[in-house]
């Protein structure tokens, strides 16, 4: 039955995201706008690459690649909550009371809806790694495929948990949508997107240590364009890996929560 | 634009539906046509109250909604005081509205209040008059102590008493009502049928189209009724005309258990019996399955006929109720709809 | 747009906007309002780290030359200001029938006689209104960043917000088409909003961008307004503003215009083919 759910919702997201042809056209547009606007963030400055400290180490990154495996990321993240904002648009159409009225598990429904926007995001992915290649010709240097396998794949799950805890806000209350972006914002800035972690002020790095994004992001950048090996980047992976179980308890929890609530304030058709 | 003799006309009206569909997302496309509107005439007179009848699917939004601007017809004419509604949709907006069942058509995050100065406001209802034209729509149905609530608060049959309001808002001439007590309780069916009947037709000497699926809500308020049944017009006139028309003055209406094929061809060539039309009944007797026949008979005194006939083929007979053709014996007897 | 002002439009005008804002504002909560100043703080505090953390205060030679001056928390202020217009343009106007359809009062005011654009103009009106608050939010967070105005050139910084909403709302217009007929939330308006913030000059001069994005940015409103309000606020010597604001008319009006035809093709479209009910 879980496993059911999972499926048919995931289905039903697919189904609704790819309606129209033209979500094909904006998933290629949306990241590569999105790097751009990353990339020309640069200009201003002198420099053609990053360097990033690591672990005692100093690599030097391609810029491009740099900014674009940032965004690339973030748009995962992105992507979940776009949507996890199902339960939204589940909520404009009047549906998310029919939904939450049958015995279908609340994680199913988080995860088969996380999970159909990872097809969105293998389509995206085609693009830009397309434009990579082909426009901006990014300097890639890969040792270990293990390791950028892992990275990405820890990434994926990492952002999947995070985006159902920050989901479980969709159900709760119809200004979910403005929690969920107070969140984001922060995710942005704190994880080391825009520029290299080293250069956070002191204070807030401890922060940046709480977001699975950051680690993601340290690891799919060492093994996509420094040629870092999995010893490398075991650490940053085996938080990851932590970070994740830990934030797929919370939000088994969370969304119990909030349907309890929404439930008590009698939220659930408000929109 | 025609010279202006009925409130409300359609010449010739037709809608078709294209639908396109694609097999996958990038597949090919296929398309079907669904005539929803097949050629229909009709013609409401000033002042009248027109019922358009039909089950669902039959073309009676499709109508309303041509008649009201937010569809055009793929052809045929149509005209509301005389203006076309396609080359004069802007003079036919000022002088229409139309209230539909279901919960839209309002803004859930303002109150009653909020929403009909608002809709005042897009309808250029004199300024001077919006407050107190507001106001007394409010209390005709009873919402006035609730106006300044938002309408998320308000039930069903509350959202449904502020479309009506909305509809009449700006006092048009020509109201269309599209199936205005769907879903609502009995009570609060009947006390919007009564406001419709008398308040808005019978005082304010407004045209008014009703569509409804409900014989009993048509019969009981309009005089003149059209029949749709898969999107042609097979019937219009008064309802008592229409009853004329029937071969037959009575129907019975019969609910027997064991009835056979057989049984019922040697029913239908009975001598008394015109017509017979066997209808969807849900119940069972003593664990026999229940059907309800509609028979037409040319006069009572053939009951004992057919209730003989029936006892000799072994039916068992439940219930018999004999009665003069009602609105929906004549819409199955125009359409052959069950 | 002036010839369609009758009192009937301009009353269909501010009734909107009152109920747009209404209804933004009746759910007010502090956490909303918050979010005004919390999302200025989040991206201007990366321009500052960027800015003194990893580069130590230093731009390039091709980034004062461009801009004449140095100040680069000032520069990306004005750019992040005029965004907020963008996303009212986009993710507001760009969205009042696929909202109104999704709410199910489409129909109840496409029945109604009023003017489709003066509706339009209302909920630009509201979105500006609400839009103001956080443009003034930017520039109050970026005081904490160090923001410095050298100049006011009240005449230049009026012309060049107003000049430039005009223009964003006839591309608001135009994005209804796109929303409606694709059915589409806001994949759309995202996308829009994402390219605006590329190659508008928000976080980089124009003058820097590669050729061809450069020649993309010659398309957008925003590449002159922004501009112009720099100017207005920072007053590089050697700037003349006059191609900026004559190419932000002439952008204005070829959106409004193109806007307008988009809308009343849409409104047909969406008669033939019966879309008032499909969401």
């Amino acid at each position: 039955m879980f496993w059911r759910v999972v499926v048919a919702e995931m289905k039903k997201n697919v189904r609704q995201f790819f309606f129209s042809r033209a979500t094909l056209v904006w998933a290629f547009v949306l990241p590569l706008g999105n790097g751009l606007y990353l990339y020309f963030l640069y200009f201003p400055f002198v420099t053609k690459s990053v360097e990033l400290e690591f672990n005692a180490s100093t690599y030097t990154l391609d810029l491009v690649g740099f900014t674009l495996i940032g965004q690339l990321l973030y748009s995962f993240f992105v992507m979940v909550m776009v949507v996890g904002a199902a339960f939204d648009r589940e909520r404009e159409q009047g549906t998310l009371e029919a939904l939450l009225l049958s015995p279908a598990n609340r994680m199913a429904i988080l995860l088969g809806g996380a999970l159909a926007s990872a097809v969105w995001y293998m389509w995206m992915l085609i693009g830009v790694l397309f434009s990579w290649i082909g426009f901006f010709q990014v300097n890639i240097i890969i040792n270990d495929f293990l390791a950028l396998f892992t990275s990405v794949a820890l990434s994926y799950l990492s952002l999947v948990a995070l985006g159902m805890c920050l989901e479980a806000l969709f159900i709760h209350s119809r200004r979910g949508v403005m929690y969920g972006t107070m969140l984001q914002e922060p995710i942005m800035f704190l994880s080391g997107l825009i520029f290299p972690l080293q250069a956070m002020p002191r204070g807030l790095l401890v922060f940046s240590y709480l977001i699975p994004l950051t680690f993601g992001l340290i690891s799919v950048r060492l093994t996509l364009l420094g040629g870092a090996s999995m010893f490398d980047v075991a650490v940053p992976l085996g938080i990851l890996a932590f970070m994740t179980a830990t934030l797929f308890i919370l939000a088994m929890w969370l969304i119990g929560y909030a349907e309890r609530q929404a439930k008590v304030k009698a939220t659930l058709t408000q929109f | 634009m025609t010279i202006e003799s009925f409130a409300v006309e359609a010449q010739q009206l037709s809608r078709d539906y294209v639908s396109t569909k694609r097999s996958h997302i990038l597949g090919r496309k296929t398309t079907t046509t669904i005539r929803a509107l097949d050629h229909i005439d009709f013609e409401i007179d000033e002042g009248e109250l027109f019922g358009l009848l039909g089950p669902n699917g039959a073309g009676k939004t499709t109508t309303v909604k041509i008649l009201c601007t937010l569809l055009e017809p793929t052809g045929g004419h149509a005209f509301v005081k005389g203006y076309d509604v396609v080359k004069d949709a802007a003079r036919v907006r000022k002088i229409v509205n139309m209230v539909a069942g279901g919960e839209r058509m309002l803004y859930y995050r303002l109150t009653g209040r909020e929403n009909l100065r608002y809709f005042a406001d897009l309808y250029d209802v004199p300024k001077k008059e919006v407050s107190t034209r507001v106001d007394r729509l409010l209390e005709l149905v009873g919402l006035i102590d609730r106006a300044d609530d938002e309408v998320e608060k308000y039930s069903k049959g509350m959202r449904q008493r502020l479309q009506i309001c909305r509809g009449l808002i700006n006092d048009p001439e020509v109201v269309f009502l599209d199936e205005p007590t769907l879903g609502l309780d009995v009570n609060i069916a009947k006390d919007i049928r009564k406001f419709i009947r008398e308040k808005i037709v019978e005082e304010q000497g407004k045209t008014v189209l009703l569509t409804t699926h409900y014989m009993y809500e048509a019969e009981e308020m309009c005089a003149r009724v059209g029949f749709l049944s898969k999107g042609k017009l097979v019937a219009v006139g008064h309802i008592e005309e229409l009853k004329r028309k029937m071969p037959t003055g009575f129907s019975m209406e019969v609910l027997v258990t064991r009835l056979t094929d057989e049984t019922l061809e040697g029913l239908r060539r009975l001598k008394k019996v015109k017509r017979v039309l066997i209808t969807d009944y849900e119940g069972e007797a003593e664990g026999e399955k229940i059907d309800r026949l509609i028979i037409n008979v040319d006069s009572d005194a053939a009951a004992p006929e057919v209730l003989d006939y029936m006892s000799t083929m072994h039916c068992r007979t439940i219930s018999v109720n004999i009665r003069g053709p009602t609105l929906e014996d004549l819409f199955m007897f125009f359409t052959g709809e069950p | 747009m002036v010839i369609q002002m009758a009192p009937h439009s301009l009353r269909v005008l501010l009734a909107t906007a009152k109920v747009n804002l209404t209804m933004t504002w009746r759910f007010f909560s502090w956490t909303g309002f918050a979010l005004r100043f919390w999302i200025p703080l989040m991206t201007l505090g990366a321009a500052w780290v960027l800015y003194n953390h990893v580069y130590q205060g230093v731009t390039s030679s091709a980034f004062r030359n461009a801009v004449g001056a140095s100040d680069y928390l000032s520069f990306i202020t004005i750019g992040n200001a005029f965004y907020v217009f963008v996303f009212s343009a986009a993710f507001v106007v760009g969205r009042v029938m696929f909202w109104e359809r999704a709410m199910g009062t489409i129909e109840a005011t496409f029945i109604t006689p009023m003017s489709r654009l003066a509706h339009m103009a209302g909920a630009m009106a509201a979105a500006a209104v609400n839009s103001t608050i956080d443009f003034v939010a930017v520039f109050l967070i970026a005081l904490l960043f160090g923001f410095q105005a050298s100049s006011f050139n009240t005449a230049l910084f009026f012309a060049s917000l107003l000049l430039t909403a005009f223009a964003l709302f006839g591309i608001g217009l135009m994005t209804n088409a796109i929303t409606l007929t694709f059915r589409d939330r806001t994949t759309t308006a995202n996308t829009l909003s994402i390219l605006f913030m590329a190659f508008s000059g928000i976080v980089c001069p124009v003058e820097l961008m590669p050729v061809w994005a450069q020649a993309i940015s010659k398309a957008l409103p925003l590449t002159y307004g922004i501009r112009l309000m720099r100017a207005s606020l920072l007053r590089p010597e050697s700037y003349n503003s006059l191609y900026d604001l004559v190419a932000l008319i002439m952008l204005g009006i070829i959106f409004v215009g193109i806007g307008m035809i988009t809308l009343r093709l849409i409104e047909r479209n969406m008669r033939k083919k019966a879309l008032f009910s499909v969401f």
